[in-house]
């Protein structure tokens, strides 16, 4: 049984459907690699999940357990946590403190203290040296160390990762990559990622998801999906694909 | 049914006043998304100009418009100059503009305190008692006055917004600063401007009501507030939207006497601020940022 | 607190801090034996201003809620205790807490509005206070309408509220301290910073702010309450005003808005200044605190706790480091697009 379910979610802006009827299924242990051209909908499909919209039709379920319509913290409680594509630190709190106020529903999970579960996150991400600082004195790499070490504290089940590794310099990237590929392994948590660097998704993703003008228009391995022709359409605009694939 | 009519009638001549103070107040917030606490004391400030220009010079309240206009704009260039220019702007700013032009607000009634007296006062004219006859009610002649001006000068300055280079970059600005700087629009300068056309239409709107009602150095808190249930209402930047809610705000206020009892009525507006404040979560004016 | 109890000393627990409270606390209650009746009075008003200061800042400080509107909880407390006061067999703290949980229901009725952020949020309260200043004059049957209650006179009871002012300020004050320093108080300023992230995080940012509303309210309804008995008369413009809804908004930015510390010096400055202004420039009142509150904005956001830290810092002194959170707290952000 998969994980993480969703069902035919559906959000509509207006007239304009964000999100048209996405089906998806993560299993247990996984990482999904979330695909599409800017504006296919990734963005809002992670709102949907955890909690921070309500969908207009269409369900979540973890565990079997339905969380969509429920609010964002309930969301988080339930074992989903997410990440901003834009990091959103907490400006007025030290980096070790922006951790503790997740650790403190990781915490009540797992039966430990949330500072010490802090602690133990922000080692985790690489930023023990720096637990003491405020965010704003970090830089882009560190930032995105601190949104993730945010929702791990939250011990979630499923995380739902949006564009950790863009922006970053190589290095940089290759070395998130490698905290997301050690937070699965290490720490047993489900991955759906949204990435725009196809380097990243291809090497770290079990599977890919692509979206396209909030449809899901292929599904499978990395390198099943990039000889779809539908995904190389979305990409490259239509004709495209007779041309790559004759 | 005459009574219904007659509260029609006043309730369309108050909503030119209600849009007239509110379409400035929006305006400042969609440029710099600054909530100008400090209008209602320029709206108390035009009130006591009109006064003062009335009482020593024997200016008719409509031929000191101008001076009053102008006056409160240069008022308005001069607190973002000094004050309002050294915060941050937008979310991170929200609560230090706030407080600061509420600390302007302050300062300007306890000016007005010392100059004139915690007194009421009222301008008269010779045609303050004027009426015309309409739909078998009567219609004061300085009311309709009023209205034509506070109609017109908005919708003036929105025309000026659309078809002139000063107002296209204001309008871009609102937009997005950032870009604007980098297409070489004087980003701080355009500021000043938003703030000073904001400004004068409150100094504006201030000499109008003062031929109306009487006024003393609290007056305009209730002129702020019902301005924000327009601005709430209408969404920003929106001429017809203005006007529309300031027609619902003063029709309510209005019909609100006949199943409220009369010292009641004096809430309503307040009542509404709230409930259209809460209706309307995504953000004041009605935007809401999309994930 | 949450999750402060499984620790062997708690890190809020800070025995220097609560030494201090406590040695203020019993010098402040031995002290009106070398009083004078003046003095005394002057006290006990005092020790109302900081509780009601104080627990502003719960909601302007510590969550960022900036609320125009506490004369709405100042008011309907000090008017639910004047009822009951009217019942001489009642004893008077019972009316007082009959005040305070009044206006904490109250506030429990207003939650929509914290549903709003920012000047949203304020210029709703300040809808919700002049709403309630107008409604409650007019129900005269509950408030006595613009003529107002007079309570009996009980010099005795007058005397005896400066105890009770100071216990009221001793809880509040070890209130604050205790949020501030548990994980409630991080709760709190993870919402201030940015609501739709703390409620990523999990933290449950509406029910937060209910109940940090509810308690910031109870406490204005008890100080609305004690000033009841006080002056022994209420009259709805004055408890309900929009002057009273400023001073605690003055009190709390003046003195630095987010440390404990701020709210207690803003609130004795605000005394001092109001009695001896009354006396001597009754007609500068406003225009100073409005003059004071831009300079401030603009030049010490943190008030005049930023004003003593510089001074200390001039002769040497470290700051001890909960004034330097508290004063993280209160920095105003950059914009978000320049800092990201």
């Amino acid at each position: 049984m998969p994980v993480l379910r969703a069902e035919r979610l559906v959000k509509r802006f207006g007239g304009l459907a964000a999100v048209d009827g996405v089906d998806l299924a993560v299993e247990e242990g996984e990482i999904l690699g979330v695909i599409g051209p800017n504006g296919a909908g990734k963005t809002t499909l992670f709102a949907l999940m955890a909690g921070s919209l309500a969908p207009t039709s269409g369900r979540v379920w973890l565990d079997g357990r339905q969380v969509s319509g429920l609010s964002a913290h309930r969301v988080v409680a339930a074992g989903i946590a997410r990440t901003h594509q834009i990091v959103r630190p907490f400006r007025n709190l030290t980096v070790l403190e922006n951790v503790t106020v997740a650790a403190l529903r990781g915490a009540a999970r797992s039966g430990s203290h949330p500072r010490a579960l802090a602690e133990e996150v922000v080692a985790f991400v690489g930023l023990a040296d720096r637990a003491a600082d405020h965010p704003g004195t970090l830089t882009l790499a560190g930032r995105k160390r601190v949104e993730l070490a945010r929702a791990l504290a939250t011990g979630p089940r499923v995380l739902l990762l949006d564009e950790v590794i863009a922006g970053l310099n190589p290095a940089e990237a290759q070395r998130l990559a490698g905290l997301v590929r050690e937070i699965r392994d290490q720490r047993g948590v489900t991955v759906v990622m949204i990435e725009h660097v196809m380097a990243a998704v291809m090497a770290l993703s079990d599977r890919v998801a692509v979206l396209d003008y909030g449809r899901k228009i292929a599904e499978g391995s990395p390198a099943e999906v990039v000889r779809d022709p539908h995904v190389v359409e979305a990409y490259l605009g239509s004709g495209a694909a007779a041309e790559v694939h004759p | 049914m005459q009574r219904l009519v007659d509260l029609a009638v006043s309730a369309v001549l108050l909503a030119g006043l209600y849009a007239a103070m509110a379409y400035g107040l929006g305006l400042v917030y969609g440029v710099l998304r600054v909530v100008n606490l400090a209008h209602a004391g320029v709206i108390m400030a035009g009130a006591y100009a009109g006064w003062v220009l009335h009482r020593a010079l024997g200016l008719d309240p409509y031929l000191s418009l101008p001076l009053v206009v102008a006056g409160s704009f240069v008022l308005g260039v001069g607190v973002y100059v000094l004050l309002v220019r050294h915060l941050p702007r937008g979310a991170a700013g929200g609560p230090q503009s706030l407080l600061l032009l509420f600390g302007v607000w302050l300062v300007l009634r306890n000016v007005a305190y010392l100059l004139f007296t915690g007194d009421d006062h009222v301008i008269r004219t010779g045609y303050s008692t004027r009426a015309v006859p309409f739909l078998g009610t009567w219609l004061p002649v300085n009311r309709l006055a009023v209205f034509g001006i506070a109609v017109a000068v908005p919708l003036a300055l929105h025309l000026l917004l659309r078809h002139t280079y000063a107002g296209r970059a204001i309008r871009a600005v609102a937009q997005n600063a950032d870009s604007c700087t980098l297409v070489g629009i004087d980003v701080e300068r355009v500021y000043a401007l938003t703030f000073g056309l904001g400004t004068a239409l409150a100094g504006l709107a201030g000499l109008l009501s003062a031929t109306l009602f009487s006024f003393n150095p609290a007056f305009g808190s209730s002129e702020l507030l019902k301005s924000f249930v327009v601005v709430v209402l209408g969404g920003l930047g929106s001429i017809a939207g203005t006007g529309v809610a300031a027609l619902i705000l003063a029709s309510v206020e209005a019909y609100s006497i006949l199943v409220l009892p009369a010292y009641l009525t004096s809430a309503v507006g307040f009542v509404m601020l709230v409930v259209v404040l809460v209706l309307r979560p995504g953000g004041l004016f009605g935007q809401r940022v999309l994930g | 607190m949450t999750g402060g109890r499984r620790r062997p000393l708690p890190a809020w627990f800070s025995g220097r801090v609560a030494a201090g409270l406590a040695v203020a606390v019993v010098v402040l209650a031995v002290l009106p034996v070398a009083l004078d009746p003046y003095t005394h009075n002057l006290l006990t008003l005092t020790f109302l201003a900081i509780s009601g200061a104080l627990a502003w800042n719960w909601m302007g400080g510590y969550l960022g809620q900036v609320s125009f509107g506490h004369a709405a909880f100042f008011g309907f407390g000090g008017f639910v205790a004047a009822r009951v006061l009217l019942h001489e067999s009642i004893p008077p703290w019972v009316a007082w807490a009959a005040g305070a949980a009044a206006a904490g229901l109250f506030s429990v009725g207003a939650y929509p509005i914290l549903r709003l952020r920012g000047p949203y949020f304020s210029i709703a309260t300040i809808g919700l206070g002049e709403a309630s200043r107008i409604v409650f004059t007019y129900l005269e049957g509950f408030t006595g309408g613009a003529s107002g209650l007079s309570l009996p006179i009980d010099p005795d009871l007058k005397a005896r509220l400066y105890w009770w002012a100071l216990g009221l300020l001793a809880l509040v004050a070890a209130a604050s301290h205790l949020i501030r320093r548990s994980t409630l108080g991080l709760e709190l300023l993870a919402i201030k910073s940015d609501v739709e992230a703390a409620a990523d995080a999990g933290v449950p940012t509406a029910l937060r702010q209910d109940v940090v509303l509810a308690l910031s309210a109870a406490v204005a309804g008890a100080t609305g309450g004690l000033s009841a008995s006080f002056f022994a008369f209420v009259e709805p413009n004055d408890l309900f005003g929009f002057d009273r809804s400023i001073s605690f908004v003055l009190m709390a930015v003046i003195g630095g808005v987010g440390s404990v510390f701020g709210p207690v010096l803003g609130a004795v400055v605000f005394v001092a200044l109001r009695q001896w202004l009354v006396a001597s420039y009754p007609q500068l009142y406003l225009g100073l605190y409005g003059g004071l509150l831009i300079l401030i904005i603009l030049f010490e956001p943190l008030g005049l706790t930023g004003v003593a830290l510089r001074v200390a810092r001039r002769f040497g002194y470290r700051a001890r480091p909960d004034l330097a959170l508290g004063s993280s707290a209160a920095r105003p952000g950059r914009p978000a697009s320049e800092a990201r």
